[in-house]
């Protein structure tokens, strides 16, 4: 802000002045003019009705005076119009810009989780034992085909005889020079269905008319090496499938070959399409070997794919040999990200709507890539996927983290255009990509909406340290005025009564001047209280933002552990120990456990409970002991993960204090059952637990939606806490005023809200008064939420040094 | 008569406007050691200089001291040689040295043959009040600033 609001912005022409204003600066100017007259006829007045120079000259000094005042007073106007406009810009900045930002750091965040991903499922054993298979399958072939075209072997023809010598040569020829046609080009045997229909020709020709002899063995290892490679290609497109229904913002995951043949994937429905394609000529592929360790990864911008028919969002890396993290590697895995569907969500968000809940006319929101490149918008009729985004150059060329805004015309309409780049997230740094949110001018500055529900007076307000000093001092500078001009009128009016009859021709006069002082006047506090009101509105609306991005944030966290928890529980360590309890498997379940909580930090512990309900393995396993002497059947987390009948589901025990964590008062557990086999659907045989770290995690996204002055300092006194259904505070920034565990007595529109709704009141707490803005989860993806609301206060505060 | 009607507390006071010579906003009281405590003090009126009565005090009582209100205002009076004649014909009087009336709220001017005048009622005991009139639904109590004065200012000339 700085100097910009001493300077005067908006002159009252500025076509961003509404016309109502203008209306009303005309008015008060007319008005004010209107003095100048009467102050006139006041001298001559007196004049006529008194000869007494003293007395004539009180009064022309009365006259001067409101002269001077009605000049201060268009002055005042002029200045306060300023102000309003220049207040409403800067805050309307302050949000949108912010909304532009959260749009994109949304987007990473999520991101960031893709990446982890990527990493950890490249570990699974299933893919590289496919992989090695496929390898062993292609060897196998190779020396095959070089034996039956004799490039090894001198004797061919003798060693395929049939050994009855009864069949045809033209018909032993025919079938093998079809079955080695085919060995030739093995990779081909990875189309869908391929590897089954050469299996089977190939079985029949073996045991009918199979070689004998060294020739006949090879026969029977490659016949076991299909098979295997067979049945570990279902296992991986099976556990593909587990972690896609796991994770279902991904539309497809794929399994390539060092030579990057797709060998498995995901989505059944474009299995029969993509198997046994080759992409070896794709980015992402290429860049997949290329990574040195299971710690790194690539991430492919946007950009066309032989597996998908649109656009694609790739993160890749490569299949090591053994699944050990430092191997050579062996192939790669692909991850193909919903960019379109997950930006449309985002996208959406935030965005002004009226008071039918439309999104405003002519705003438009949409992310570019590091070109300014259009890859998503909310209206791709204007905003074309694939265009270069006219945009003015500052909001083009930004620098990572950087925003801000601009006017332009858009489509026709006065817009602002407001920008943020990305500076990505934690470990993530972001392609680059930034997020702009067009709103039309008009709306910037349409009137307030009266705010009487709220449950605030504008006087109320205008003491309070919501509103600017300098607007206060406006409010004053009227106030003043307004006495002044009183004082003026009643001082006149005292004049004219001790000249008795003389003074009633000045009565008429002082008349005037006192209503249209008080006509002048009290307009401008109407419309310094109206500014309030804005200013009012849209902290409102940035704490309603802020209380949204909290529940959003933590929705989304809590999908990708809903994620975490049904794609764990399929895992055969769990499975194959509790089918087979013995102590060594419960060990090497443990071991799992800890390897994934060492990459899921966000996890204070992750423990298996066999049916019965004992603890038998866990992450932390210094706890083993202490654990192990724990039953969990009477607990919901427990009985609930027990009851789930598919992979596809997963039960959650609220916040609240548990028996897996004596030291601490919240935990929040999620659980999975873990079925035989690790099958999709059927009875529990126990269940998967994760402790969730509730109060770090929920903890740190508070802390960051938290409303900032406009030089970014958190404003004193503000706080962030989240309720649960029953209106308890389960997670807060401020222990001493909002505590976890208390139950506070919000206001009703606070308490009523639907889901996915947001509203924003008064909360008068004791003898604080907050400003509060609330949302009710409204869920992500198929996770739906706990019906926890998040909420945001900032005190509204008396202002101290102005009374 | 017109009478200029003011606030003090929540009630309703006034004084012939004939008396009034300016009221304007409260100015900085200079308060001297050894007043009454119903005497504010010294107050400064371009150049001149005027004691300040503290109404509240004077008026309520002792225990009624200084409250916070924006409407506050000084009621400047005219000297006894500034009186208008009309004043004088009335038999109206003021103070001889500048006096200043501090007051909760101005409520305006009013025209004393429009309301009903009552003398003050037995019960009173006080010599400043002069009578009561009645304004709508409420009573004004009318002031006599000499005799107030009086009480409160004692004569310099008195004094050896």
């Amino acid at each position: 802000m700085k100097s910009a609001t001493a300077e005067k912005r908006f002159s009252i022409f500025d076509p961003a002045i509404r016309f109502e204003h203008r209306e009303f600066y005309e008015r008060i100017v007319s008005e004010l003019n209107g003095l100048l007259p009467v102050c006139n006829q006041g001298e001559s007045t007196a004049v006529e009705i008194s000869e007494n120079p003293t007395e004539q000259e009180q009064i022309t000094e009365l006259m001067k005076r409101v002269e001077s005042f009605s000049g201060d007073l268009l002055d005042v106007t002029k200045k306060l119009f300023d102000q309003y406009y220049v207040a409403k810009e800067a805050l309307h900045r302050s949000i949108l810009t912010t909304t532009a930002y959260n749009k994109i750091n949304t987007l990473d965040r999520n991101l960031l989780e893709r990446t982890c991903d990527v990493r950890w499922w490249a570990l699974e054993t299933a893919f590289s034992a496919c992989l090695a298979s496929y390898g062993r399958g292609l060897e196998q072939s190779r020396r095959l085909v070089a034996l039956f075209t004799g490039d090894e072997l001198p004797s061919t023809s003798e060693s395929v005889v049939d050994s009855s010598g009864s069949v045809g040569a033209d018909h032993l020829d025919s079938s093998l020079a079809g079955i080695f046609a085919e060995l030739a080009d093995f990779p081909t045997l990875l189309q869908s269905g391929a590897l089954a229909n050469f299996r089977l020709r190939f079985e029949a020709w073996r045991t009918d008319r199979g070689p004998h002899g060294a020739f006949r063995k090879q026969m029977e290892v490659f016949s076991r090496t299909l098979e295997e490679l067979d049945g570990s290609i279902k296992l991986s497109c099976d556990r593909l499938e587990d972690i896609r229904h796991s994770y279902t913002l991904y539309r497809d995951i794929v399994l390539t070959t060092d030579d990057g043949r797709i060998v498995a994937n995901a989505n059944p429905d474009e299995r029969e399409r993509i198997l046994g394609l080759s992409i070896s000529g794709e980015t992402w592929f290429r860049k997949a070997l290329e990574t040195r360790n299971g710690t790194e990864y690539h991430a492919q911008d946007l950009g066309p794919s032989a597996v998908e028919n649109c656009l694609s969002l790739v993160y890749a890396t490569a299949v090591r040999e053994s699944s050990n993290e430092n191997g050579r590697g062996i192939g790669a895995l692909g991850v193909f990200f919903d960019f379109q569907g997950e930006a449309a969500l985002i996208l959406e968000e935030y965005m002004p709507r009226d008071e039918k809940g439309e999104t405003v006319e002519g705003a438009l929101s949409m992310f570019t890539d590091s070109q300014g490149t259009i890859i998503a918008s909310t209206d791709p009729a204007c905003l074309q996927p694939g265009q270069t985004a006219h945009l003015p150059r500052g909001n083009r060329t930004l620098e990572s983290g950087q925003r801000t805004s601009q006017y332009m015309v858009f489509e026709g309409l006065e817009s602002a255009v407001f920008s943020a780049r990305t500076d990505g997230y934690l470990d993530y740094s972001g392609l680059g990509w930034s997020s702009h949110v067009i709103v039309p001018k008009a709306h910037l500055f349409e009137l307030a909406a009266p705010a009487d529900e709220i449950g605030i007076s504008a006087e109320e307000l205008m003491d309070s340290r919501i509103i600017p000093d300098i607007n206060k001092q406006t409010y004053l500078r009227v106030q003043d005025d307004k006495e002044s001009i009183q004082l003026i009128s009643l001082n006149g009016i005292v004049f004219a009564s001790k000249l008795g009859k003389r003074g009633g021709a000045l009565g008429p006069i002082f008349n005037q001047i006192t209503r249209t002082g008080d006509f002048v006047t009290s307009r401008m506090e109407d419309l310094l209280k109206e500014m309030a009101l804005g200013e009012l509105e849209l902290n409102l609306k940035a704490l309603e933002n802020f209380s949204k991005q909290a529940i959003d944030l933590v929705d989304r966290n809590l999908f990708e552990r809903a994620a975490d928890i049904r794609w764990w529980a399929t895992d055969e360590y769990f499975w194959n120990a509790l089918e087979n309890p013995t102590a060594d498997n419960f060990h090497k379940a443990s071991e799992r456990l800890k390897v994934i909580n060492g990459s899921y930090t966000m996890y204070r512990n992750i423990v298996l409970a066999n049916d019965s309900g004992d603890i038998v393995a866990c992450s932390r396993t210094e706890l083993r002991n202490e654990l192990a002497k724990i039953n969990v059947s009477d607990q919901s987390w427990f009985q609930m993960g027990m009851r789930t009948g598919r992979s596809q589901e997963f039960a959650v025990q609220d916040v609240q204090k548990s028996l897996l964590e004596k030291a601490k008062n919240r935990s929040l557990v999620y659980s999975g059952g873990v079925r035989k086999r690790g099958a999709r659907s059927g009875e529990s045989v126990g269940v998967l637990g994760i402790l969730f770290d509730w109060d770090t995690e929920a903890g740190k996204i508070l802390s960051t939606c938290l409303p900032c002055d406009s030089s970014g300092k958190t404003i004193e006194g503000s706080a962030a806490f989240y309720t649960n259904a029953k209106g308890e505070v389960i997670e807060t920034t401020s222990p001493d005023t909002f505590a976890v565990g208390s139950k506070l007595d919000l206001p009703q529109r606070a308490l009523r809200l639907a889901k996915g709704e947001t509203t924003s009141s008064v909360f008068r707490v004791g003898d604080a008064s907050y400003l509060l803005g609330s949302s009710r989860t409204k869920g992500y993806r198929e996770y739906e939420g706990l019906a926890w609301c998040a909420h945001v206060v900032r005190p509204i505060g008396k202002n101290v040094g102005m009374n | 008569m017109e009478y200029a009607a003011f606030l003090v507390g929540e009630h309703l006071f006034g004084i012939p406007v004939m008396l009034v010579q300016e009221i304007g906003k409260p100015v900085d009281v200079f308060p001297v050691p050894g007043h009454d405590p119903r005497v504010s003090g010294l107050v400064n009126l371009r150049g001149r200089t005027a004691v300040a009565l503290d109404l509240r005090r004077s008026l309520l009582g002792p225990e009624h001291g200084y409250a916070h209100t924006d409407k506050r205002k000084f009621i400047v009076l005219e000297t006894t040689d500034a009186l208008p004649n009309e004043a004088r014909e009335m038999g109206l009087d003021s103070h001889r040295e500048p006096l200043v009336l501090i007051v909760d709220e101005v409520q305006g001017v009013l025209d004393g043959e429009r309301l009903e005048f009552h003398p003050p009622p037995a019960h009173v005991a006080e010599r400043h009040v002069e009578g009561v009139m009645k304004v709508n639904d409420r009573l004004m109590t009318l002031i006599s600033i000499p005799r107030l004065v009086e009480d409160l200012l004692p004569r310099k000339e008195e004094t050896p």
